[in-house]
């Protein structure tokens, strides 16, 4: 749904990683060399940002579509 | 159909207008928004604090 | 099976038990026939010299062959494979529908058949047209696609692909891929994975498994976590769940794309071990590594909807939603209500657990009319509340309020669960290796690698042999290789990557090519004799979870027919003492034991019998004593220890008129 903060299996912090591998994998680099880069050497680090899904950013909207729609006080 | 309730309000689903149940009453009680006209209406989170535990 | 299910229904995807063969499955690229006008094609035909059959004499009957359409005769032509390849043409250069199929048969002795069928309900399937040789798709058609300047039907209205229906099938001569075209080859497959259905699509490496195994993942895919609809915080679906953290297979299939699976994933890549560990994963049961399940692995949230109306009754009575006061017929004790606001609705995030009123509300009471016959007044409102089942706990996650089509209040609120897998919880592989979860072991504990991996999973090696699903030691490695690489695996059936080609790549990466890695225990720190084989496999979080399932009764409600403890996990019901049961405690000749079960526990009842006419005594107020009606005198009451389900049976018996008579004797 959102970038776990941890990688599940070995606990690593990977949650600060995803907004860059993201941008640049969307930008056309490699992945596997973006996570070189941001120094993820066991697949099990790996596996977590290459596989994730960040769904969160459609669910989010219907969050906000109350709150754009606001006709009454808010 | 609803009791007296006090300081309860909703919200409209459509448009997050705050509607309260006072007012409610006033338009003949069916559930309606005030400002939209929509039938669907969610409670309002109270502001209590609430305690969470990170499991 | 039969040969005309390729490419049109799945072969794998069926359900197990009762419904097996019944209950089928689409392939990927079938297409169900859609009708074209009867009338149309007649008119076609007659022109092509087709002699309608009332018209045909006898020399056309007798060499000519016979003209059928949606199985019916209509006439006899003197030349049909003219006829035939005539049609055809005409079809692939769009004067005739594309709906429509011609079928030639031609037997030694028998007379030639033309068959030409436009009926809807037939299962068709595209192919590409091979002319001569060669195959009419050509790369800069496929350019065509891929810039987006043609589109499927461009294809079938060029010519490219036509659709064959099972019937057609018979007189075409397909070759399996490019390759295998030759000058005999009448049309070549598209792709050879679409003989499977929408589940089967997604089992990675399929062609090493046994059958069986992909049967029951097609089932199983079924039954996964996901996200199933992305608006689920504004939907009233009455039980849902959501898996927290779906990620991407990394083993893929090319029709996952197509399906939008990627979109919507059900499941999660998990470092996979393959070995014993403790005895805890025995039969089938996984161990979980405690650390990643505290990370978030597996975890989902489960949603129920509780639903209330405020109904209008005859004579102006309505239901009401309030916090109902002490003195009303059914009120449960005041905790109960102790959530509840003034409107008479629980507030949202109250935790709450099983027995708790969600919605509390007053009803008039049942029948009021037969009261007001003895001017009598009813008793007053009851409590028809609406609580949290009682196996449940939740917290409130939203509260809708609304109107339903009579213009009454209808209040529903959604309560949410969060599940962490715990002991029991099920799981599985996309090879039909599903597990329960036996044991949850401390990070620390695990085996792990000089590199610091550590199983999320460890499979026990005996789920391997007899099922035969080589298709997961494949996943495991291409998982491994593509998560080393940084790019997906491709497990497709029959274009997938090669076994060689992985092995290579983990070699390349550093890895052994067996896909096994030198492990250390963790609780002893020795390092192991065996490497062990270790990779990443996609796996999926069932929505049969323990917590659904648990349950225990000591005494409780009975039902009122039979007196016997009420069935099911909803109503606080007992656990079924079947027949068989009853077998094994005779066998063992545990008679007590059996008496205990089937009367202390279930439904005993004393029975007053007369001994004399051997029918049912009934107790008689006045005179305090129990008599039988038709012996008066005579009469010598008895009482006999039998179930209330007997008791029953007798009484259904006197209710056809046939005169059940109990013989007693003294007890010995």
């Amino acid at each position: 749904m959102i970038i776990p903060v941890r990688c599940f299996t070995c606990g690593k912090v990977i949650g600060d990683k995803w907004e860059d591998f993201a941008q640049r994998v969307k930008e056309g680099d490699d992945a596997g060399k973006v996570l070189d880069d941001l120094g993820l050497t066991r697949y099990c680090c790996r596996r977590m940002l290459l596989s994730h899904v960040e769904i969160i950013d459609e669910i989010i909207k219907f969050y906000e579509v109350g709150r754009k729609q606001q006709i009454g006080p808010p | 159909m609803s009791e007296a309730s006090e300081g309860l309000s909703y919200e409209c689903v459509r448009c997050s207008a705050k509607v309260a149940t006072e007012e409610l009453k006033l338009r003949g009680g069916g559930i309606k928004c005030t400002f939209c006209g929509y039938r669907i209406l969610r409670k309002v989170r109270p502001p209590v604090i609430k305690r969470v535990s990170a499991e | 099976m039969h040969p005309t299910h390729w490419g049109r229904l799945c072969p794998n995807e069926t359900p197990e038990g009762s419904n097996c063969g019944l209950v089928k499955n689409l392939a990927l690229s079938a297409c169900i026939s859609v009708a074209v006008n009867v009338e149309k094609v007649r008119q076609v035909l007659y022109p092509m010299g087709v002699t309608p059959a009332p018209d045909s004499n006898r020399e056309l009957r007798l060499s000519g062959a016979k003209i059928f359409i949606n199985g019916s005769l209509i006439g006899h032509h003197p030349y049909p494979s003219e006829l035939v390849s005539e049609l055809r043409d005409r079809r692939r250069r769009g004067e005739i529908s594309s709906e429509i199929n011609v079928a030639h048969f031609k037997t030694m002795d028998r007379r030639e058949e033309i068959y030409v069928n436009c009926d809807e309900g037939r299962v068709r399937r595209p192919l590409i047209i091979v002319e001569k040789g060669v195959s009419m798709l050509q790369p800069e058609h496929v350019e065509k696609i891929r810039s987006g300047e043609w589109s499927w039907e461009d294809l079938v209205k060029n010519a490219i692909i036509e659709y064959i229906d099972a019937e057609e099938e018979e007189n075409i001569y397909v070759a399996l891929n490019l390759d295998a075209i030759s000058p005999k080859h009448t049309h070549v497959e598209l792709s050879s994975y679409t003989i499977l259905g929408i589940c089967a699509s997604l089992i990675p490496y399929p062609e090493h498994n046994q059958s069986p195994r992909n049967s029951y993942e097609a089932a199983m895919a079924k039954q996964a976590l996901g996200v199933y609809t992305t608006n689920f915080i504004y939907r009233v679906d009455s039980r849902s769940h959501v898996l927290h953290y779906p990620q991407i297979s990394i083993v893929k299939t090319k029709p996952m794309e197509i399906l939008g699976y990627n979109h919507r994933p059900s499941g999660q890549n998990c470092v996979v071990a393959i070995i014993s560990f403790e005895g805890y994963n025995m039969e089938d049961a996984l161990v979980f590594n405690k650390a990643s399940i505290e990370r978030g692995l597996g975890r989902s949230t489960f949603f129920r909807i509780y639903e209330a109306e405020s109904r209008q009754y005859l004579g102006g009575l309505k239901d009401r939603f309030i916090i109902p006061e002490a003195g009303i017929r059914g009120f449960r004790g005041e905790q109960y209500y102790r959530l509840l606001e003034s409107d008479g609705i629980v507030s949202l995030e109250a935790s709450t657990v099983g027995g708790d009123v969600l919605i509390g509300r007053i009803s008039p009471p049942r029948f009021l009319e037969e009261y007001k016959e003895f001017e009598v007044k009813g008793p007053s409102m009851r409590d028809t509340s609406v609580d949290v089942r009682q196996s449940e706990a939740g917290i409130v996650d939203d509260i809708f309020i609304t109107e339903s089509n009579e213009g009454n209040k209808l209040v529903k609120v959604r309560v949410r669960d969060q599940r962490i897998p715990e002991l029991g919880d099920k799981f599985a592989s996309r090879h039909g290796q599903k597990g329960v979860i036996g044991m949850i072991v401390p990070q620390e504990d695990m085996p792990f690698a000089e590199s610091g991996i550590v199983p999320d999973i460890i499979v026990n090696p005996h789920a391997i042999p007899s099922r035969m699903t080589i298709g997961q030691f494949l996943e495991s490695m291409a998982g491994k290789m593509a998560a080393a690489r940084g790019r997906s695996a491709d497990g497709t059936p029959f274009v997938n990557e090669k076994s060689s080609e992985i092995k290579q790549t983990l070699k390349d990466y550093g890895f052994s090519h067996t896909g096994r890695e030198v492990f250390y225990s963790g609780i002893t720190g020795e390092k192991f004799v065996a490497d062990i084989f270790v990779g990443i496999v996609y796996y999926q979080k069932l929505h049969h979870m323990v917590s659904d399932k648990v349950h225990a009764r000591a005494r409780g409600q009975v039902q009122m027919l039979t007196r016997q403890p009420t069935e099911g996990r909803a109503r606080g019901g007992g656990l079924r003492f079947g027949e068989m049961e009853r077998d094994c405690l005779i066998g063992h000749g545990a008679a007590m034991l059996l008496r205990d079960r089937l009367l202390e526990e279930s439904d005993k009842y004393l029975l007053y019998v007369c001994e004399n006419c051997g029918y049912i005594a009934y107790f008689d107020i006045k005179r305090r004593a129990y008599v039988c009606r038709i012996c008066e005198d005579d009469a010598q009451i008895s009482p006999v220890v039998i179930s209330y389900a007997f008791k029953l049976l007798l009484q259904e018996l006197m209710s056809l008129c046939v005169a059940p008579k109990l013989k007693l004797t003294e007890r010995a």
